[in-house]
């Protein structure tokens, strides 16, 4: 059978493809369909398929342009979800035996971004009707959460930095449920894993993503994602990130974060604030019962001195101090008027001997004027000058009448006496 | 006193967060000036037990820790 056919090498059967589609016939196609997925880089890369039927096994085509991130031909502004036609040739690349339509042209038909736009509005007006939007509904995060789901995709980096902040607050268990977060089957996927989770007993589920694709967050718009998290009875957290547009997610679960990281540190309280309120109640306790041992002893203290300053011996030895003050006392008044007696007597001797000295001292003045009185009569005087006192038996000579030749009298001086006979005058 | 000391069995079947809430009681009824000292002290101790359980229980919660993968 195989002898019979002719047999080609892959090389031969890829050099025939590429001739095929060398052909004009496949040059200037222009093709319309749904944007599933774009890439923009040196190369930039639609994957194309019909519309409405991304969820489905809908044929896809590559298309590809050779431009610096699509600039040149407005790719920028396509999203995944928009319905664009595209011009170009197709290609068939043997390495990768697929088949690309190189564009030149590209044009968006219908927009994406106003349809989603107007879905998420009509989304939004359903689940507000139904009060799923209110604030009051939201349910709180328990302070100590012993069990956890975590929903994100089990090889991205959400995952990880969910763990690792985990790690660092109070401990607890936590259970992942890969998820598809972005994507083809990230609704379905969302759904079910949301379902198994919250047939659990979880204390909170956290359903995340990492960085990802901005213009792919349709999965957490959706409605039915949204019904299934508002109506949960597990608090949900949600971490999604693009606060410029917030996700109806966001919008319907207990709490919502940016990252995966702050979305974990809404669980629990972190392990340095556990120990250090720890530490804090150790304090107080402390602090409470010194207090009230401080306060015991000061009250034995006040007892102790009421009841001393009632005992007998504490009022005989106060009458006994009494007493003694008073006798104290008593001798020191004893002793000041003491004192004032004294002064008052030092006070009369001053007085008196001033006056005696003042008497004194007139009665020398009157004396010494005395004395200058007498002075001219005083006897003494008279024998200084040479003068003597002459007596005659006894009488005082006082003229040379008195006296004959040959009496004898007696010549008294100051320093004693002699006799002598009176001669006839010459 | 309305408090209730439990025995060291009870303060093990209590989660953290219960022992949390059971020093702050202790805390709560040992700030009240009309307790007496005898009551004081007992309380003191009571609330340093709970505290070395808190302290086990964090030990033991750290060492137990899992995270598992729930595959479909």
């Amino acid at each position: 059978m195989i002898a019979n056919k002719k047999m080609l090498s892959v090389s031969e059967l890829s050099k025939i493809l590429k001739a095929c589609f060398e052909n004009p016939a496949f040059s200037d196609l222009t093709v319309y369909g749904e944007v599933y997925s774009i890439r923009l880089g040196k190369f930039s890369y639609i994957d194309l398929g019909d519309q409405g039927h991304k969820e489905t096994n809908s044929p896809l085509l590559r298309v590809a342009f050779s431009c610096f991130y699509g600039n040149q031909y407005g790719l920028e502004d396509i999203k995944v979800g928009d319905v664009i036609s595209v011009t170009g040739n197709l290609s068939y690349y043997p390495h990768g035996s697929s088949i690309t339509l190189w564009g030149n042209k590209a044009e968006i038909l219908q927009s994406q971004l106003g349809k989603s736009l107007l879905e998420k509005k009509k989304t939004l007006e359903k689940l507000d009707k139904l009060g799923y939007l209110d604030s009051k509904r939201k349910k709180s995060i328990p302070p100590y959460c012993k069990k956890i789901a975590i929903l994100t995709a089990a090889s991205g980096a959400a995952y990880q930095d969910i763990l690792k902040t985990l790690h660092e607050r109070f401990p607890l268990d936590s259970v992942l449920y890969p998820t598809v977060v972005q994507g083809d089957g990230a609704k379905r996927s969302i759904l079910r894993q949301l379902r198994r989770a919250k047939e659990k007993d979880f204390d909170v589920i956290i359903l995340g993503r990492g960085g990802g694709s901005k213009t792919d967050l349709s999965c957490f718009d959706d409605e039915d994602v949204a019904m299934e998290i508002a109506t949960s009875t597990i608090p949900i957290i949600t971490c999604i990130g693009h606060t410029i547009d917030t996700a109806i997610a966001d919008r319907v679960s207990d709490a919502s974060a940016i990252t995966p990281t702050e979305g974990a540190s809404l669980v629990n309280r972190s392990l340095k604030e556990v120990i250090d309120y720890r530490e804090d109640l150790r304090k107080r306790l402390e602090n409470l019962f010194i207090n009230k041992l401080q306060n015991e002893a000061l009250n034995l203290e006040r007892y102790l001195n009421t009841l001393e300053s009632l005992s007998p011996q504490k009022k005989v030895s106060q009458k006994a101090k009494d007493i003694k003050d008073k006798k104290r006392r008593l001798c020191d008044l004893y002793r000041q008027r003491l004192d004032a007696y004294r002064n008052d007597i030092d006070d009369y001797q001053s007085t008196l001997s001033s006056q005696m000295k003042l008497l004194i001292s007139y009665s020398t003045n009157r004396l010494m004027s005395y004395k200058s009185a007498l002075a001219p009569f005083d006897p003494t005087i008279a024998e200084k000058h040479g003068y003597a006192l002459v007596f005659k038996d006894g009488i005082k000579v006082t003229s040379a009448s008195q006296l004959k030749d040959l009496d004898t009298v007696e010549i008294t001086y100051t320093d004693g006496r002699k006799r002598a006979i009176v001669s006839k005058e010459d | 006193m309305d408090i209730v000391i439990l025995t060291k069995e009870q303060l093990n079947e209590l989660s953290y967060e219960e022992l949390e809430k059971e020093t702050e009681k202790v805390i709560r009824t040992l700030s009240d000036s009309s307790i007496g000292l005898d009551t004081a002290s007992r309380l003191y101790a009571y609330g340093n037990e709970i505290l070395s359980a808190m302290t086990d229980r964090l030990d033991g919660l750290m060492k137990s820790v899992e995270d598992k993968v729930e595959t479909e």
